[in-house]
């Protein structure tokens, strides 16, 4: 496993203002990480903390203030590397209908491919793959905006597969879906990373966190947690603090611990939950 | 205050290859101080449900009366009036130099005294949490949570004896959908108007509201008490829909432990439900 497959390297990001300097914005401070490859992480953080900047940067939508972003040893500030890095790393972003583009499900998904010179039958073969791996073949002729938000957002993932990347990043991509929605786009990232693509997902749902390998906690424009889920979640009160949530079997166990109980607080599992509880009961 | 809703059907492009009835005679009754929870599946009619109510769309047959007076009729300024509604993602929707400017937008168009306007403002602001010192700002300065809290405000300041949210926590994060939850409650609390949300979210429905009605196909398929419908998994998972994730846990669980109560829908309430259990067994 190739361990800094992604590596960013003491990064800031400041917004510039238009004005004056007191009003730049420091998006991110001093951040620095390493993603080896094949990883699932999900990012999570309040509305603000520099989760959005930190997607961009990992493709080169933006460029560090300080610091450096490596994608596979290509630096982002070299913009030789530009293409190479956009196609190693895919990002679909959260409102499915402002990046369609494409009349029928499959001309969308051949855009890229198409952008970068493929030639028509190789494009004709990823689209039908793309769209298979995704479970989409079917509405292959429809047009896209006759579709539900979570097959929209499999469109988006088909057309970044299209481009046989590395690694898929998704900003807040399953925010504007129904419970429906957002698990048909799990299943398909669970999928995915089984295959070897590394996943990055922003989320502001704790379930989805669960699923990851690693979870990475940014508030402020600083990772303030870093590590596996059950690592993470279990300093419900740290976590809760920044405005965010934990998953709902933790939750439980927090709660009942709040009624003088003593449960350990690293569960994830449901069924472990019952375990522990069953347990008490009867004594 | 009241919302009769009769025989109401609605079809989408009527008398072309792509007509879709999308609702189905829907009869629906909401009265004064009621807080409803609309949910279904994307697509099951909601959204085109509640534009029906302040007249953004009009009923292909039957009818739907707010107050007595039918939508159709000629009146649409006063219905606007008395019907507030909040789209999905209303922060799109701010557009002025400051938050003041923006909540006070709807009240300067009734042509209101400036103490009026400004005593409804502040009033507005308090009521959704927004503190005083952010009237000044420019609204798209602020957070997320706090940008949707303007958009709110904005509708409510209008007073509306009916208010109807569709989807009023997407895309907020954990800590900006709980502190919109308790605002809502505030406001359904303190004013007695007719809330109505139309909602993905089972534990906020579950939190909210006192009375679900589920959608699905454009026709209603339940109509009860939260209690009641999240009971109902099997029907709910035939629609696409589930109930909250605990209460899963404590239908489980109550296979192995027949004392517990299973009809919970709150983390809160399960821990309840848990702790009481215990303690009983240990006071024998």
């Amino acid at each position: 496993m190739q361990k800094d497959y992604i590596k960013l390297k003491n990064v800031e990001y400041i917004y510039r203002s238009d004005f004056a300097e007191e009003t730049d914005v420091k998006a991110l401070d001093n951040i620095s990480l390493e993603i080896s490859k094949g990883q699932f992480v999900v990012v999570i953080g309040r509305n603000g903390s520099g989760k959005s900047t930190f997607a961009r940067l990992l493709n080169a939508l933006l460029i560090p203030t300080e610091g450096f972003v490596y994608i596979k040893g290509m630096n982002t500030k070299d913009n030789k590397n530009l293409w190479e890095i956009r196609r190693t790393t895919g990002m679909v972003f959260q409102n499915p209908d402002n990046q369609i583009i494409g009349t029928t499900v499959e001309e969308d998904t051949a855009f890229g491919p198409e952008n970068i010179g493929i030639p028509p039958d190789e494009i004709r073969k990823r689209v039908d793959e793309a769209l298979k791996t995704v479970g989409i073949y079917e509405f292959r002729e429809h047009p896209p905006h006759l579709l539900s938000g979570g097959q929209k957002q499999r469109v988006g993932i088909a057309g970044i597969l299209a481009m046989k990347p590395d690694c898929i990043i998704l900003d807040e991509a399953t925010a504007m879906l129904d419970p429906v929605g957002r698990k048909e786009v799990m299943k398909v990232l669970e999928m995915l990373n089984g295959e070897g693509i590394t996943i990055i997902h922003i989320t502001h749902h704790m379930e989805e966190a669960v699923k990851a390998d690693r979870v990475i906690v940014m508030d402020n424009g600083k990772i303030q947690m870093d590590g596996t889920p059950s690592d993470v979640f279990q300093n419900v009160e740290a976590v809760k603090k920044m405005g965010l949530d934990v998953p709902q079997s933790i939750e439980l166990l927090y709660e009942l611990n709040k009624r003088g109980f003593d449960f350990p607080l690293d569960v994830l599992d449901f069924d472990k939950v019952a375990e522990l509880v069953k347990k008490a009961v009867n004594g | 205050m009241s919302i009769v809703i009769e025989n109401l059907s609605y079809i989408y492009k009527k008398n072309t290859p792509l007509e879709r009835e999308a609702l189905k005679n829907i009869n629906l009754k909401i009265e004064a101080g009621e807080f409803v929870g609309i949910i279904g599946h994307t697509g099951s009619g909601k959204t085109t449900l509640v534009q029906h109510l302040n007249g953004l769309l009009k009923p292909t047959s039957g009818r739907v009366m707010i107050n007595g007076i039918d939508t159709r009729s000629r009146d649409i300024k006063s219905l606007r009036r008395n019907v507030g509604v909040i789209f999905q993602y209303p922060e799109h929707q701010l557009f002025e130099e400051t938050v003041y400017k923006d909540i006070a937008f709807g009240l300067v168009k009734l042509g209101l005294s400036r103490t009026e306007i400004d005593e409804r403002v502040k009033k507005a602001a308090a009521t959704v949490g927004l503190p005083a010192n952010v009237l000044e700002v420019s609204p798209f300065e602020l957070s997320g949570g706090q940008k949707r809290r303007v958009a709110i405000a904005g509708v409510a300041v209008m007073d509306p004896e009916i208010l109807v949210m569709d989807e009023p926590t997407a895309g907020l994060d954990p800590r900006g959908r709980d502190e919109l939850c308790e605002y809502i409650t505030r406001l359904h609390r303190e004013s007695g108007k007719i809330l109505i949300i139309v909602s993905h979210s089972m534990e906020d429905v579950a939190k909210l509201v006192n009375r679900v009605v589920v959608m699905a196909k454009g026709e209603i398929v339940m109509d009860a008490p939260p209690g009641e419908v999240f009971m109902k998994t099997g029907l709910l998972e035939s629609i696409g829909l589930s109930a909250p994730q605990i209460t899963y846990f404590m239908k489980k669980l109550k296979k192995d432990i027949p004392a517990l109560r299973d009809d919970i829908f709150t983390v809160k309430e399960a821990a309840d439900e848990i702790y009481r259990l215990i303690r009983s067994k240990s006071n024998k």
